[in-house]
């Protein structure tokens, strides 16, 4: 790498480093986000010969986020014990951070992060690529590595069983304040 | 309950990360690692140029020396039109695009799918064509000057490729926009499903690229840089 390169590299990491840390974070990576970050740019670079320049770049570096993200956690699951395993999940971190001024109400937010937080992994997954990351389903079917009628398709599941777990938790407040 | 998928979205756009400040520095450090495979370096730089494409197009400045940018950068990609460097296709006699037809300026909008722009600064043109690809070009014809501004949809794809001395673009903006002035003499051919089409390759001296709302504008016959600038600056 010449220093003209390494500028450029620079850049990318500068333009990139957030998306891909909120992805390592949505996917799992828990406390191991930075370092999964940057074992992604690395391993981008070296699989660089794979990557087609008429093709988006963002989604191709997420899925090698994602597939760093998803070893970490295997990492993890031979290292720790059951109960820990649950920490990957970032509630009580980032996603309960509330910004100052936030759309959503203190509760609502709640409800909506330990909900995603109860999911199966493919279902959180593929909401947070499609929502919380705003990817389309070209860049989910690139990042998480499946058809894009399979994007649709779990998209659409993954919705409605979020949607009956939301309609449930109302319920039970609903009963809890009787 | 408000809806799910705009909470969600909401969720997503209010989750901020701090990313470690010598992240790139690190990654640099561990791919200076010995690499027994000195083609990725030629590789990499071929795949830079995509790089620095989608980051003009982004609208972030590289900043990188002179040289290194003349080194790496063969062709870029800036809102509908990809930029090559060097000599083009000869133009043609009467370029055209296909199904290019006049149209009035009422109509060109619905035909076109997006609200076609007029310069305050040329005012009404003199003819107004639309294409098979929804291309609306505007004409003047100023004494021996001829102008034309070209107005399009989309940049997925790129839609005309242009050649050009690449030494010769430089960067401006239009309305607050990032937008490229190429004082050279360059060639433009229209890409359609079935590749470059010929009998659209046009000689532009002096034109002016920029995106604003989605949408690809091109100027071109108006010199100076400044005076394109003022009449693109005019677009309502």
């Amino acid at each position: 790498m010449n220093r003209g390169e390494r500028d450029l590299f620079r850049i990318l990491v500068a333009r990139y480093s957030a998306v891909a840390k909120r992805t390592a974070l949505l996917c799992g990576a828990g406390d191991d986000a930075d370092d999964v970050v940057q074992e992604a740019f690395v391993a981008a670079y070296r699989a660089l010969e794979r990557f087609r320049v008429a093709d988006a770049f963002r989604p191709w570096l997420l899925r090698i986020v994602i597939n760093q993200a998803h070893n970490a956690t295997r990492r993890r699951r031979r290292a720790q014990s059951l109960v820990d395993r649950a920490a990957a999940w970032p509630v009580d971190t980032v996603l309960h951070d509330t910004p100052a001024v936030s759309a959503l109400t203190t509760e609502r937010r709640k409800v909506l992060v330990t909900a995603l937080g109860e999911m199966r992994p493919a279902d959180r997954e593929i909401l947070a690529m499609r929502f919380l990351m705003d990817l389309s389903e070209a860049e989910t079917s690139t990042a998480l590595g499946l058809a894009r009628g399979t994007v649709k398709s779990r998209t659409a599941r993954a919705l409605e069983r979020l949607r009956r777990e939301l309609a449930g938790r109302d319920l039970e407040v609903g009963i809890g304040d009787e | 309950m408000s809806d799910i998928t705009e909470d969600l979205l909401t969720l997503g756009r209010e989750f901020a990360v701090q990313v470690p400040d010598d992240l790139a520095e690190r990654v640099l450090a561990e791919i200076a690692a010995p690499d027994p495979r000195t083609a990725r370096r030629l590789r990499w730089r071929r795949w830079l140029v995509g790089i620095l494409a989608a980051l003009a197009a982004l609208g972030i400045s590289a900043a990188v020396s002179a040289p290194v940018r003349a080194a790496i950068v063969h062709v870029f990609r800036f809102g509908g039109v990809e930029v090559h460097q060097g000599a083009g296709p000869s133009p043609a006699a009467s370029p055209s695009l296909p199904g290019q037809h006049p149209t009035s300026l009422q109509a060109a909008s619905a035909q076109a799918g997006f609200t076609v722009r007029v310069p305050a600064a040329l005012g009404p043109p003199d003819q107004i064509t639309v294409s098979d690809a929804k291309v609306v070009s505007l004409f003047y014809q100023r004494s021996s000057e001829r102008v034309q501004i070209d107005e399009f949809a989309g940049n997925s794809e790129p839609m005309f490729e242009k050649y050009t001395a690449m030494g010769s673009a430089q960067r401006v903006t239009v309305n607050g926009h990032d937008a490229y002035w190429f004082d050279d003499p360059a060639t433009s051919i229209f890409i359609g499903p079935e590749g470059a089409d010929e009998g659209s390759a046009r000689a532009l001296d002096g034109s002016l690229l920029w995106i604003d709302g989605g949408i690809t504008f091109r100027l071109d016959g108006i010199r100076p840089q400044t005076a394109a600038i003022a009449v693109a600056n005019s677009m309502r």
